[in-house]
Order: C-alpha cells, then sequence, then structure tokens
C-alpha cells in the first residue's frame, strides 16, 4: 500500500492491528507513524494497540514502485498500478514505454533470425 | 564577475515601493484580538469574509495531532504538515488546512467526533436520517411516508446507496415539523422501504417541509468538538459548501450553491487563480467571487483529484434530493459541487477541517 508524504510515495512498511470501543481494525501505517498511533492509544480509553505487522511485497510489486514513485499521478491510481498492475489514468505512457521495449525486443529477435539465416 | 551600479534614482525608488507596501499592509483593519497565531490584519475582504494570511502548522496544529485531540482514526493522515489559511468569517476568525488532512474518511466518523456543526445539538441531520419535502405523515395510519427516500435502503446502487433508518423498536426523532404533535420521540413500530408506523405518539397529518426530518436518537451526537490550542479553545467543524443546509435545489443548475452563507464560495474561491478571470470550470456552482489576489491553484489546494487523494472536501450539508448524501466541494476543481452518501469512504474524500474561534470581530 502507498500513502505520500511531503509529496512523495511512500511503500507503507507496516500495519496496526488496533480496538476502538471492542472493535478490532486494522490499517496501513502512513506518514503517521507508528508511535502516533501508540500515543493515540495512551490519550484515548476506548483504543488499544494489538500490534504492527510488517508488509510484505512481491518483487513485481517492488520493482512496478520503483518504475512510477517519481511520476506525477494520484495516489490511488500509483497504488493500484504498484499492487495489482492496473494501469490508470495518467499511466498511458508508461504503458506506451513497456509495449516499445517488448516491440523493440522482438525486433531484435527478428533482426537476430533474419541475419542468421533462421539459424 | 562585474558590478553594475544602478543610478541613485533607482534605489530611491526600491526604498519608496518597499514602504509604501509596509504602508499599505499597516493601514489594513486589524481583525483579530483573540492572539492567535499568524497576521492580526485582513489581507483582502472584509470581516464578513476575508484573509488573513497562511500559518505553517508549526505555529499552529499538525493534522495528526488535530486527529488525536478529535479521537479520530479512521482514514489515512495526509499532508500533515501542511500551512493553514487563517481567514475572517461572519466576523469569526478561523483556521482552514491548505490541504486535506486525511482521506478515506467519512462524514460519518467526523460527525461522530462531533466536528461537522459546531452547533452544540445534533445539527442539522445525523447519520442515517431523512429530511425534506418529499416526507410526509399520515394519521390515518400514525405513519411518515416518503416515495423516495428509501428508509430501507442497503447501501446497494438499486437503493441509490441509501442506508438504512432503522429497525422495528428503534427510538425515532421528529424534528422541524409544523404540527408540535409531530415533533418529538417515537418508537418504530414498523418499517417498509416507503412506510414507517410509529408509536409513542399520535401524529397528525402534515406534509414535509424542507427541514422536516426524521432520525434514530442513538445516532444523534452532540456536535460540540473542540481543540486546544496554546492558550486558545477552538470550535472544530465543517465548511458550509451550499448556501442552504440542506441545499436548496440541488436539482437547480447550481446546485443550491449560490447565497450568501456558502463559506466555501466566500473563502476558498476568491483566494484561487480562477478568481481573477472568473473563468471557472462550474461557473454555476462559483457565481460570481471576490478575487483576493492569492492565486492558489488546484494543485496548492488539492481540489483537483490528478493532484492526490482526498481532493473532494466534505462539508456540512446535507443534499436535498437524497439525503442520506452530504455536499462536497472540488475534486475536478475547487468550483466543483457534488455529493456523496455520508458513510462513504473514497480515496477522494477528504478532511479539511475548520477550526473557528468565538465571535472576534464586529461587523
Amino acid at each position: 500500500m502507498l500513502y505520500k508524504q511531503n509529496n512523495e510515495l511512500k511503500l507503507a512498511t507496516s500495519k496496526v492491528v488496533y480496538t476502538k470501543n471492542g472493535e478490532q481494525f486494522e490499517q496501513i501505517v502512513g506518514e503517521e507513524g507508528q508511535q502516533w498511533w501508540l500515543d493515540f492509544a495512551e490519550k484515548w480509553e476506548h483504543t488499544s494497540v494489538i500490534g504492527f505487522t510488517d508488509m510484505v511485497y512481491t518483487d513485481e510489486q517492488l520493482a512496478r514502485f520503483e518504475e512510477i514513485k517519481d511520476l506525477d499521478v494520484a495516489d490511488g491510481i500509483a497504488n493500484n498500478y504498484v499492487m495489482d498492475g492496473v494501469i490508470g489514468e495518467g499511466l498511458g505512457m508508461l504503458a506506451l514505454q513497456k509495449k516499445n521495449a517488448e516491440l523493440e525486443s522482438l525486433l531484435a529477435d527478428l533482426t537476430e533470425a533474419v541475419l542468421l539465416g533462421g539459424m | 564577475m562585474s558590478i553594475t551600479l544602478l543610478p541613485q534614482k533607482f534605489y530611491t525608488n526600491m526604498n519608496r515601493i518597499a514602504d509604501a507596501l509596509e504602508t499599505t499592509a499597516n493601514n489594513t483593519a486589524v481583525v483579530d484580538f483573540s492572539g492567535s497565531p499568524g497576521s492580526a490584519r485582513l489581507y483582502a475582504g472584509d470581516k464578513n469574509a476575508g484573509f488573513l494570511g497562511f500559518v505553517p502548522s508549526s505555529d499552529f496544529i499538525s493534522g495528526t495531532d488535530l486527529a488525536t485531540a478529535l479521537s479520530i482514526t479512521d482514514g489515512t493522515a495526509q499532508n500533515s504538515t501542511t500551512p493553514w489559511i487563517k481567514y475572517i468569517w461572519k466576523g469569526k476568525i478561523c483556521f482552514t488546512p491548505l490541504k486535506t488532512l486525511r482521506y478515506s474518511i467519512t462524514w460519518n466518523t467526523i460527525y461522530n467526533a462531533g466536528a461537522v456543526f459546531a452547533s452544540g445539538d445534533e445539527g442539522t441531520l445525523p447519520p442515517m436520517g431523512r429530511i425534506g419535502t418529499d416526507l410526509s405523515i399520515d394519521a390515518t395510519d400514525n405513519s411518515i411516508n416518503t416515495s423516495t427516500q428509501n428508509f430501507l435502503g442497503d447501501k446497494s446502487v438499486g437503493m441509490d446507496y441509501a442506508d438504512a433508518v432503522g429497525t422495528a423498536g428503534d427510538t425515532l426523532v421528529l424534528k422541524g415539523w409544523s404540527n408540535s404533535a409531530n415533533n418529538g420521540s417515537f418508537t418504530i413500530d414498523s418499517i417498509t422501504n416507503t412506510k414507517i408506523v410509529l408509536t409513542g405518539g399520535t401524529l397528525v397529518t402534515e406534509a414535509g417541509g424542507k427541514t422536516s426530518r426524521l432520525y434514530k436518537s442513538t445516532n444523534a451526537v452532540t456536535q460540540n468538538a473542540t481543540v486546544t490550542i496554546g492558550d486558545l479553545t477552538y470550535n472544530v467543524r465543517l465548511f458550509r459548501g451550499a448556501s442552504n443546509n440542506p441545499t436548496d435545489s440541488y436539482a437547480d443548475s447550481d446546485k443550491g450553491s449560490i447565497g450568501v452563507d456558502n463559506e466555501w464560495n466566500a473563502i476558498i474561491l476568491p483566494l484561487h487563480e480562477h478568481a481573477k478571470l472568473q473563468n471557472w470550470i462550474y461557473p454555476d456552482c462559483a457565481g460570481t467571487t471576490e478575487g483576493w489576489g492569492v492565486y492558489l491553484t488546484d494543485k496548492d489546494l488539492v481540489t483537483q483529484k490528478s493532484y492526490g487523494s482526498g481532493s473532494y472536501t466534505l462539508c456540512q450539508d446535507v443534499q436535498d434530493v437524497t439525503s442520506w448524501k452530504r455536499v462536497n466541494r472540488g475534486r475536478n476543481g475547487a468550483s466543483c459541487l457534488a455529493a456523496y452518501y455520508s458513510w462513504g469512504a473514497a480515496s477522494d474524500v477528504g478532511f479539511r477541517p475548520v477550526l473557528e474561534l468565538p465571535q472576534t470581530a464586529t461587523l
């Protein structure tokens, strides 16, 4: 999951599990940081922090994050792309670049095959 | 490297300009006598609607500290250190963040924190309530009726995302009816999507007015959230995003936006770059605004969805056509006015609170 801090896209590194008025919730820890949750629970009796869990990302998700982290796209669009590979509004150029790279690779293979006479 | 010496006249003129600017600034009216952070003088506008400048969050409060004070964990924190816009609205000094402080947060969450109306009572309409002229009371079966307000909404598309008013046995509060016998607490005997039969009192036949309303008693929360910063205590509320609450004629082209009580139009729009040429994306909703020469952009304010989450600022106002929706401003530019379900937590929905001091200027 992504969040923005000082206009910079970041990958959330942990989730908080907490109870509020007896009901259990799970939420990513964003720019507020883990300490905020601990301070919050100390101030408000109705809330208890059960613990924090690390977020685990696949290599593909990490690679997609690297691709888009410096692009100026809406957080939701960026999140959908990193987590699920969904190419949304504003990521059209990225899709074209990828297609172009695929075509270049295909062309290189084809050229090689032609030059080597199909060997 | 060479140094160019300009004629003495140049330096004399620059000093005169600087002196003139300083004099102008010092001649604007002092409107804030509270000692709150930032300028006490009007930069633009007047005591009814005016701009006093920006205040860094380090001199005021951060978004995360405010969330702690309000006991809000729902949604996702963002822009915690964004500057605050200091302004005056109907004689009260107010502060609102330049960008929204949380997203994926519901209107209901903010209501339950007592931070929507700053009214000291339950406000215009608690969550899951219904209001307006489509309601009517029928004395023959002691019922309240509707044709469009979906009393038994299940938040599905088929129900236009309406929520449910309540279930049999719940206590229902009726307010804003002309006949006093129709105002008070009643018990739901039975409920369908178009009719609620009540016990606990005898109703009188009456057609609903604009503020005739009903809501489940346990959903009402006193709207009195405050936060203390330094020596001052501020009421916390949302913007008025329309001119009437509930909106008057949302189905019209201006969606009920135009009018003297629309705080968003009176404060945020004059700060926007489109105020100079009045080239609003939604001119019907913006009307004619002042221009205060500040030229904030939709990117500065995050009032356009492509600039980030929470671009849709939650406001107080209930939408009159479908009263489970609340007015939002932004998302497609600052002038945009739309409405969203009070229970909805889309990532576009943002929390941009107003922190308001009691009356601080004489109008």
